[in-house]
């Protein structure tokens, strides 16, 4: 039936054009808003209208000038540094438990270790606030930091068990055959062999406490993190500086994640 | 005899290496959360469950809640699953760049994705430029601060989620399935149905469970874009706790949100393991 068999053809071509015209419509969805903020970061005016009137760098220098931007940006860097390495020390240790010999306990640990991804943020804002009200820890960054950690720690344990899975494990065991001592043997063979995802894993970290806002405005009392101080200003007085600071993130993102592809040698998928 | 010892020095040095993360989470996670539950509970707190339920207003944003996020989930699965199956069949060069254009939204914060809205949704936005330059509308429309301004928002910030596993299914299906189907005479439609569909579900549950229970407890989007107007649980919670001072209310809200979620989440589960194992059975009847 070459009839048929033309028609069916005709309609797989047709699929096809409408799933890849579809796909770069919902690609478009995804990206679009973020390149809006670009052309208002630059603005003249200091109300938001698309596109702006004139231009310039004045919401830049508004937020490297100001004390406040730059103490709340300081402070969640400092936040952000320690939750990352909190977690990343945390979490591969774990990740390294449970692809090693507890082969029949590792997925009820790992769902376990995952649960803090499934709770809402406000939910354990409020938990944590009630604790740490206890521990006099609110208002304190290390509280934020050690909160934080807790967040970050599911992502951390995610990459890092994927990674160790794809790892060849008789390379350590080798290692150790030949008379080097388990720690020697993570240290020189399999730490190096992943570190593309450890890194992967500290930046998810980093951004995970760096972005978090509910538990940092529960916690943080008097001062704010950068969120927060981002929160706000959207929410009092919606200035161009919020659109300033939104590209220098978006910035941020685009050159880690470059250097990430980079150590992944291309292989996108990887960093999902 | 020795062999047995060495796995029993194995798994009792694996335990030393999991137990820092797990006593780390005990005490901050699993404990705070178990204290939440325990103080609703005590005899001076426990009449806020039956406040909350007697109430109209807070079952009304209980319900808001779920209503919106059912509606932002299916939206994000018919945008999602197409996209997955697209980005499955492009070269790897391609791909690389349609992950590009994945991540760099899901890893921008979630506050600069929301300001963004705000832009594209203002009143001499973008949105409402281009809508009087057409000529369908006059003046500019009220986009912002609206439940839509909020879906859409949540939208867009939850895609990812919901692309990601699905895209992890897809992408395993061997491709000579498809021409496999193709070459016994099935169609379009009943490829979709009875090949693409059946070996993804698994993906697909996962996407929805992410984005459901994400959207459950969402707070940035509805307190940015939905000025005032568009109630949901978390704003709530936030409101009892920041402006009334009322921790026990708030702690009650937090449970009973919790237990929603919990609930959502455990159905998914079981739906998967019900789906999953229907699809082995197929396979090998």
């Amino acid at each position: 039936m070459p009839h048929s068999v033309s028609i069916q053809k005709a309609s797989g071509w047709l699929g096809n054009g409408l799933l890849r015209i579809f796909s770069w419509i919902v690609f478009l969805f995804l990206v679009s808003p973020l390149l809006v903020v670009v052309p208002i970061s630059f603005s003249g005016g200091s109300y938001l209208r698309f596109p702006p009137e004139s231009y310039s760098l004045r919401w830049y220098a508004t937020y490297f000038g100001s004390e406040t931007w730059i103490d709340a940006t300081l402070l969640s860097v400092l936040v952000g540094v320690v939750a990352t390495v909190l977690s990343v020390a945390f979490g591969f240790l774990f990740a390294l438990g449970i692809t090693r010999g507890l082969r029949k306990w590792s997925g009820a640990l790992e769902k376990l270790a995952l649960a803090p991804m499934i709770v809402p943020s406000i939910v354990y804002s409020v938990s944590m606030y009630a604790l740490f009200a206890d521990l006099r820890l609110v208002g304190t960054w290390y509280g934020i930091a050690l909160a934080h950690t807790v967040l970050c720690l599911p992502f951390v344990i995610i990459v890092l068990t994927a990674g160790l899975k794809e790892f060849d494990i008789d390379q350590e065991t080798a290692a150790i055959g030949l008379g080097a001592s388990r720690l020697v043997a993570i240290r020189r063979i399999t730490i190096p062999q992943i570190r593309s995802s450890l890194f992967s894993a500290a930046f998810l970290a980093f951004i995970t406490s760096f972005d978090e806002l509910v538990v940092a405005m529960f916690l943080s009392g008097t001062f704010g993190t950068l969120p927060k101080k981002m929160f706000d200003n959207i929410r009092l007085q919606i200035d161009p500086t919020i659109a300033a600071v939104s590209v220098l993130e978006i910035a941020m993102v685009v050159i880690v994640m470059f250097v990430l592809l980079r150590m992944n040698k291309g292989k996108a998928g990887r960093l999902a | 005899m020795n062999q047995g010892f060495q796995a029993i020095k194995a798994q009792a040095g694996s335990l030393a290496l999991v137990s820092p993360a797990l006593v780390l989470l005990g005490i901050l996670f699993f404990y705070p959360i178990f204290l939440l539950f325990l103080t609703t509970l005590e005899l001076e707190n426990i009449g806020n469950y039956a406040q909350v339920v007697s109430s109209d207003t807070s079952m009304q944003v209980f319900f808001n809640t779920l209503r919106i996020a059912v509606i932002v989930t299916v939206v994000d699965l018919v945008l999602a699953y197409p996209l997955a199956v697209y980005i499955s069949r492009l070269s790897p060069t391609a791909k690389t760049f349609a992950f590009f254009l994945v991540l760099i939204p899901l890893w921008t914060s979630q506050l600069v994705r929301t300001y963004a809205w705000m832009v594209l949704l203002g009143r001499n936005g973008p949105i409402n430029n281009a809508l009087v330059w057409l000529g369908i509308v006059d003046a500019p429309i009220r986009l912002a601060n609206s439940e839509f301004a909020v879906i859409a928002g949540m939208t867009h910030i939850l895609l990812p989620y919901m692309l990601l596993p699905i895209y992890n299914s897809v992408s395993k299906i061997d491709p000579s399935l498809f021409d496999a189907a193709r070459g016994l005479g099935a169609g379009a439609f009943s490829t979709f149905t009875r090949v693409l569909m059946p070996l993804s579900i698994q993906g697909v549950l996962a996407g929805v469970s992410l984005v459901l229970v994400l959207s459950l407890g969402v707070f940035i989007m509805p307190a940015l874009l939905g000025g005032g107007r568009v109630p949901v649980i978390a704003l709530l919670i936030e409101q009892q706790a920041g402006s009334f001072l009322n921790w026990a209310m708030a702690g009650t809200l937090s449970a009973v949100l919790m237990v929603i979620v919990m609930i959502t989440f455990f159905i998914i589960k079981l739906a998967t393991r019900l789906f999953v194992r229907g699809r082995a059975d197929a396979a090998f009847s």
